[in-house]
Order: structure tokens, then sequence, then C-alpha cells
């Protein structure tokens, strides 16, 4: 029986049962999710696809495995950073494999603001993209851990204890990582704080 | 209200979860603890940020890239083919311990006994090649043989030896 809190579970169970079309829905609902925590986490957009298709795969291959008693999210972001641990290990072992690593505050980022909407914005939204950019790139100077736990928690929404599960960490440690990825965050951003681009985000 | 509870309606209130006792309760504390606003605030603020970064840019042929993979993975691998050795070697394996001993056994025993009449027949062979050779009229004593035209004549005797010139030979020279 499928519980009624996770609307992925009876598409997970049709799965199981080798449904490809249940398979396909899946993946159309959560590449997008995956992608992002995959190119947040390895910082190479062309890893990250890598990352993200093999995720979807081993979702298939392994889906008789899948608990039901499990939240859907929580199992497949798990799978997700595993794999861009194993992309991290693989690339400290080589070095010289990722040539095109790409990162936010790069002019090369695939994740800045396109030209025409510069030239053309008003100045409140330009700055609030250049407070993005800025989150951006010291998202991407925090740990691992902490970037990941913070991005799991804010951008999709998991609960502490989710977000333990996924990291493999206990309660405590989940509201720690988040601490202090929040409080790097806010020590960087302070400019911005006192122009108000900080409150023009609300 | 002390941290944690305090901590707990921060997060429903994120997702938009508190019943209105408790929205009550949340906004008489922040009201009573500016320095609890503030900080409430910046999380907020903060969190709205990070929901807010752009998405990674997504292929279009995604979806089709995971299926095709998927398939390919899903295909059934044919078996591989085994030598036809493998066929009796399976049949060996299935017999029960105390017999692949057994067989082991008589094996080895089979191996020996054919390696010693090997031995044999390879002896008597030789056996009678040298009583072959042996069986040949003596020889010349080393005397005879010092004159070189009695060696050159030993080899033109015909097969019928005459059995009084090799004794002659074979005296010793008188001269």
């Amino acid at each position: 029986m499928s519980d009624p809190r996770d609307p992925d579970a009876g598409l997970m169970l049709r799965v199981k049962r080798g449904d490809l079309q249940a398979f396909e829905a899946l993946v159309d609902k959560y590449r997008q999710p995956v992608l992002n925590l995959a190119f947040r986490i390895v910082r190479d957009a062309t890893e990250a696809e890598d990352v993200a298709q093999t995720v979807f795969v081993q979702v298939w291959k392994a889906a008789d495995r899948y608990e039901i008693s499990a939240k859907f999210t929580t199992w497949l972001f798990t799978i997700t950073r595993n794999l861009c641990l194993n992309e991290l290990r693989r690339r400290s072992r080589h070095p010289a494999d990722s040539l095109d690593e790409t990162f936010a505050d790069d002019d090369e980022s695939p994740l800045r603001q396109p030209p025409d909407l510069k030239t053309c914005a008003a100045p409140d939204e330009l700055l609030h993209a250049e407070l993005l950019e800025k989150v951006e790139a010291v998202l991407a100077h925090l740990p691992e851990s902490q970037r990941t736990a913070l991005l799991l928690h804010e951008r999709e929404e998991l609960s502490y204890e989710e977000v333990g599960r996924v990291l493999g960490c206990t309660l405590p440690s989940v509201k720690s990582l988040i601490h202090r990825a929040r409080e790097t965050l806010k020590a960087r951003l302070k400019p911005y704080l006192r122009t108000g681009a900080w409150r023009g985000a609300d | 209200m002390n941290d944690s509870e305090f901590e707990k309606l921060s997060e429903k209130s994120r997702r938009g979860e508190l019943t209105p006792d408790e929205a009550a309760e949340f906004r008489g504390h922040l009201i009573a603890h500016p320095a609890a606003q503030a900080a409430w605030e910046e999380d907020e603020a903060l969190a709205q940020l990070v929901a807010q970064l752009p998405d990674a840019p997504m292929p279009s042929n995604f979806t089709a890239r995971v299926l095709t993979e998927v398939a390919r993975e899903s295909r059934p691998v044919p078996p591989p083919v085994r030598a036809a050795w493998s066929g009796w070697l399976a049949t060996i394996f299935k017999i029960t311990r105390p017999q692949r001993v057994a067989l082991a056994a008589a094996a080895v025993c089979a191996g020996l006994l054919t390696f010693q009449q090997f031995r044999a027949h390879h002896r008597a062979q030789v056996a009678e090649s040298l009583a072959k050779f042996t069986g040949a009229t003596e020889l010349p004593g080393v005397e005879a043989l010092k004159d070189f035209d009695a060696i050159r004549r030993l080899s033109l005797l015909p097969a019928g030896v005459d059995a009084e010139l090799v004794s002659a030979l074979s005296q010793p020279n008188d001269k």
C-alpha cells in the first residue's frame, strides 16, 4: 500500500513492476532537481549531466530494493549525492581529467545571466541578479556537506531528518551544517544586506 | 518558548504548516524578541535567495538518453558459449566428494601403472638392442687396430666372417 504522504510512492511501485511509463514520469518530474543538486556538488556541467543520467539508471536498476516506507526524494537524493561523491573522488585521483570545470563567478559559468538582461533590466533586477551570482559563488566555496545540506533543506524542502538520511548523519549534525552554511552566507553577503538588495529578495 | 520549540515552529512556518494557534504563538515570540526576529528574517531571505538560484542547463534529450540507457541495461545478455569439455566437467562436479576422490585415486593408479609398463618395455627394447650389439663377433684387440690396413679390411669383411682371420688379427704381433 503506498504512503499517502508521498505521491511518488505509487509511481515507484509501478516502476518496481517494470512500468517504463511510470519511470519516465519520475524522470521528467525530478530530472531538474537532480541535475541542479549534481551541478552544485560536482561544479561541472558535463559531469553533472552524466551523474544525473546515471542516477535515474540506478533508480531503474535498484527499483526492487526501494522500500515504500522511505520517501522517494530522500532515496533519490541519496543516490544523487553518492554518485556525485564518487565523481569527486575520481576527480581527486585524476585531477587533469576535468578541464571544463565551471565556477559560479567565472565568465563562462552556464548559470550567469544572459547579457541582454544585464543591459535592459531595471537596477533592482540587476542588483538581484548580481546577488544571486554572489550566493552561487559563496555556495561553491562551502564544504560539500554544508552546501548539500543547505541545498536539500532550502531548495528541495527536505526536513532536517530527511537531510540527515541523505547525508548519513544525525539530526544535530544536520542542524549544525545548515547553521554554519547560513552564517557563512550571511557574513559574505553583508554588503548586500546594507544596500537593501537582501530585502528586495522578498 | 525555548530554542528547540522556536526552531520547530520556524520550520513549520517555512513550509506553511503552522496551525492558527502556532502562528499566533510564533508571531508573539518574534515581537517579544527583536534579535530572534532579525535573525529569522535573515534566514528567511537567505532561504528565498537559495530557492531562486537559476536551474542548471537541461539538455533537451535528457529523458530520451536515460530511457535509451535503461533499454540497453535491460537487454537480456546472451548466455556464454561453453566449450564441449565443460559438459563432462560439469558432470564430474555433480558427483559427490568421496566419488571424486576415488576417481582421482583411480586415475593416479592408472597413470603409474602405465608408466611402469612403459619403463619395462623401454628397458626390454634397450636390452634387445644391446644384445644384438654384443652378439656381434668379438672385436679385434687394440694391437690389431693399430694397423691401418687391418682396420680398413675389417669393414670389407663379408657377412660370414672368417673366424680364423679374425683370430689371427687378435693375436699379438710377434714381429
